[in-house]
């Protein structure tokens, strides 16, 4: 014991770390899929003696190659340490992450591109047949991974073992098929940003997850050459993402005589009240006949009569530019075992956003999603909607939700107005249950997430409603885990917003707020966890009674903290 | 093992369902807290599990300072009552997570107090202060140079100039 005590106040404290403490800092510092790891074990093993050791005695910290041509690290330093892992012994499988953000016209460009390039290469070489993944990432315009895989297919270089292949260039690298083809027979999982394959040439076979998206209209491949790339990948793949994937003709729009007319249509539509079975099929129809017009704004489309089956997909994701692309792509896939559905009008993403665009057309792919039935929505467990527009007051929303009988979360990002506040001008009006978000048809619904502007809109509705819905009708609202309302992009400086966090207990044991800033915020009689992470706010108005756990108000760093004493709890 | 010193029952009052325990700092301060509050120490815990086996109640010496000894009841007792993945034997190791919000304020300290806290946390085994304390650390180093480490943690160059220069070698001796 006397031994052991002194041992421990031997200084320096850091040297007297034991050796388990030290690995787990190590490992904990190295992430695997952190994009910015410890900027290499290799200077970690440079420290001292003691964590030279230990840094050597734990094989998978040599295993990620982050070579990124704008660190601080001199281009000599940098081959240095990517040297030093490719040959520290391991044979353990490697990551590859190569970033290459310089511009075409940086006067470093050339003299990089035909240097580092070549060099990495030749570093690369020997050790390629042990990597499993490798990500690319290169500025608009620049050839560089052109270049590079040029210099593979010289170098005849197999990536047998590769099973993840990221690359985010946004060119055209016609060129790539041959070598995907050929050289990663192992090929599981492809993501690709920007960057534009022969896909007509390229049979991947036993994908699993397949990430395309396409923000420049000129990379977009050709619909048929990209259809008949997913009808090669549909049996095996579990994840799908496609963004962007569809060429877009806005001269024709310009041309569409029929806009006006739908518009008008659909106003008619939107001010109605009427919440029954005719008022929906109408709805269907009008927006068969706008969809049929739109589909001319689009060079090419997907036949529906042809769409194509993945039996084992599990996971959707669609963005889309136009809400036509939207309907265009949902007919073109079935998949009867969906269980996390994303939407993305990509339009309506970030701060510059523009919530009038589209107004008559705004309902359309959820209007579809519901009446046409693409998709079994039956097996749905997660549902996230980004950008959705919504306008109207037969509550789509909450009919889509409702379909989803196995829903356990739902996300809504920007949907304007808001998913949660259709526009009913008269909440003490006729309520049915579908006016209610989170009714008995989802009875698994444990977490929503919102990221919207409007928090007073969308609490007001969450209580409102349930106050109502168990009060006179007798309803039981199963209560959720957790209700976080997201502000992120939205700063609130100079408006007068106003929310009073007080929702019906019923609804939420846990309510998370984030990115709140500048607002009023209150708090009411608020109780149970109040989560105020990353939330800024100028004015406090009530004192947080006691049942409010988790919060106080920092003046000094004026942010919510923890109070002290207060610990959360159910 | 740590040196066990009989003591009075009077002493540590053992009754009812908040019995105490008598904690000894490395300073000889004596410290009595909640056996509940500090039964998320699995140290602690078969410390206990002795005392019922022998019907003998005893301080237990422990070897920091009764400053850090403090800083690990306050953790302790912040989560008096709490379930914590990390510290359920029985679960499955906890996947990567950030420092929660509260032990992040908590270890706002200065280094050699955050290093003491570590070793002692590793010490009565309680793994969500390790855990908490390790992930601080590792921020901490994360992206810093081999030279700005040194410094932050306060680690003395022991390296012979031929082993300072080749990384990749194993040290010998």
């Amino acid at each position: 014991m006397r031994h052991k005590t002194l041992a421990w106040n031997a200084s320096p404290l850091i040297s007297t770390l034991p050796y388990e403490l030290l690995r787990e800092i190590f490992l904990l510092a190295n992430p695997p899929v952190d994009r910015h790891p410890v900027r290499s074990i290799v200077t970690v093993a440079q420290v001292c003696r003691l964590w030279r050791a230990v840094a050597h005695d734990i094989p998978r910290l040599w295993t990620n190659i982050y070579w990124n041509a704008q660190a601080r690290d001199r281009p000599a330093e940098r081959a240095r340490v990517a040297k030093q892992i490719a040959l520290s012994g391991s044979s353990l499988p490697l990551r590859v992450h190569l970033s290459f953000p310089l511009d075409p016209l940086d006067p470093n460009y050339v003299e990089f591109n035909h240097v580092d390039l070549r060099d990495i290469v030749c570093l690369l070489r020997p050790i390629f047949p042990r990597v499993w993944s490798f990500s690319h990432q290169s500025k608009e315009g620049s050839s560089v991974l052109q270049y590079f895989m040029r210099l593979m297919c010289y170098a005849q270089i197999k990536m047998s073992s590769l099973q993840e292949l990221v690359l985010i260039a946004h060119q055209d690298h016609s060129d790539m098929g041959v070598m995907l083809n050929r050289a990663s027979p192992a090929l599981r999982h492809l993501r690709l940003i920007g960057t534009k394959l022969p896909f007509a040439n390229t049979a991947i076979t036993n994908l699993v997850t397949l990430v395309l998206y396409f923000p420049k209209e000129h990379l977009k491949p050709p619909t048929g050459e990209l259809r008949c790339f997913l009808q090669s990948t549909a049996d095996t793949l579990e994840h799908l993402e496609l963004q962007g994937v569809i060429k877009y003709i806005p001269a024709l729009e310009e041309e569409d005589p029929s806009e006006e007319s739908v518009s008008d249509a659909l106003e008619e539509d939107s001010g109605s009240d009427t919440q029954g079975e005719a008022d929906v099929n109408s709805d269907r129809d009008s927006t068969d006949e706008e969809q049929e017009e739109y589909f001319g704004v689009f060079s090419d489309t997907f036949d529906p009569t042809q769409a194509i089956v993945f039996p084992n997909l599990t996971k959707l994701h669609l963005g889309f530019g136009h809400p036509v692309e939207g309907v265009s792509l949902l007919k073109l896939i079935r998949a009867p075992k969906i269980q996390h559905l994303l939407l993305t009008d990509m339009r309506n993403v970030g701060p510059h956003h523009d919530e009038n665009n589209d107004e008559a057309l705004s309902n359309i792919v959820l209007r579809y999603l519901i009446h046409d039935l693409p998709l079994p929505l039956v097996h749905v467990k997660h549902l996230t909607l980004t950008g959705i527009h919504y306008r109207s007051s037969c509550n789509l929303g909450h009919t889509l939700t409702d379909s989803c009988p196995l829903l356990e979360s739902i996300s809504v990002v920007h949907c304007c107005p808001g998913f949660y506040a259709p526009m009913v001008r008269d909440v003490h009006a006729r309520f049915d249950h579908s006016d209610v978000f989170f009714g008995d048809h989802n009875p698994a619904l444990r977490s929503v997430h919102i990221v919207a502007l409007n928090l007073s809109i969308v609490l007001f509705y969450l209580t409102h409603r349930a106050d109502l819905y168990q009060r006179e009708m007798g309803l039981c609202i199963v209560p959720l885990e957790e209700l976080v309302i997201d502000y992120e992009g939205h700063n609130m400086r100079g408006r007068d917003v106003r929310a009073t966090l007080a929702p019906h207990p019923a609804f939420a044991h846990a309510i998370r707020l984030r990115h709140f800033e500048g607002g009023t915020l209150g708090l009411g009689d608020a109780r149970g966890l109040i989560d105020l992470q990353e939330c800024e706010a100028g004015l406090l108005e009530d004192v947080p009674p006691v049942d409010v756990l988790e919060l106080y108000y920092d003046t000094r760093r004026k942010k919510f903290r923890r109070i002290k004493g207060h610990k959360s709890g159910r | 093992m740590p040196t066990i010193v009989s003591v009075d029952d009077s002493t540590v009052p053992g009754e009812g369902s908040s019995r105490l325990l008598l904690l000894v700092s490395s300073d000889n301060k004596h410290i009595v807290v909640e056996e509940d509050i500090m039964s998320r120490s699995r140290f602690i815990s078969k410390q206990v599990e002795g005392f019922e086996a022998t019907s003998q109640r005893h301080a237990i010496l422990l070897p920091f300072s009764s400053f850090v000894l403090n800083k690990v009841i306050e953790y302790c007792s912040h989560y008096r009552g709490y379930y914590l993945l990390e510290d359920d034997p029985d679960a499955a190791p906890p996947g990567r997570s950030p420092v929660r919000e509260w032990d992040q304020e908590f270890l706002d300290v200065d280094r050699n107090m955050l290093l003491r806290i570590i070793k002692a946390a590793h010490y009565l085994e309680i793994k969500s202060l390790v855990g908490s304390c390790a992930r601080a650390i590792a921020d901490m180093i994360r992206g810093k140079t081999t030279e700005e480490m040194r410094e932050i943690l306060g680690v003395e160059n022991d390296f012979t100039p031929e082993e300072e220069h080749s990384p990749s070698s194993k040290c010998t001796g």
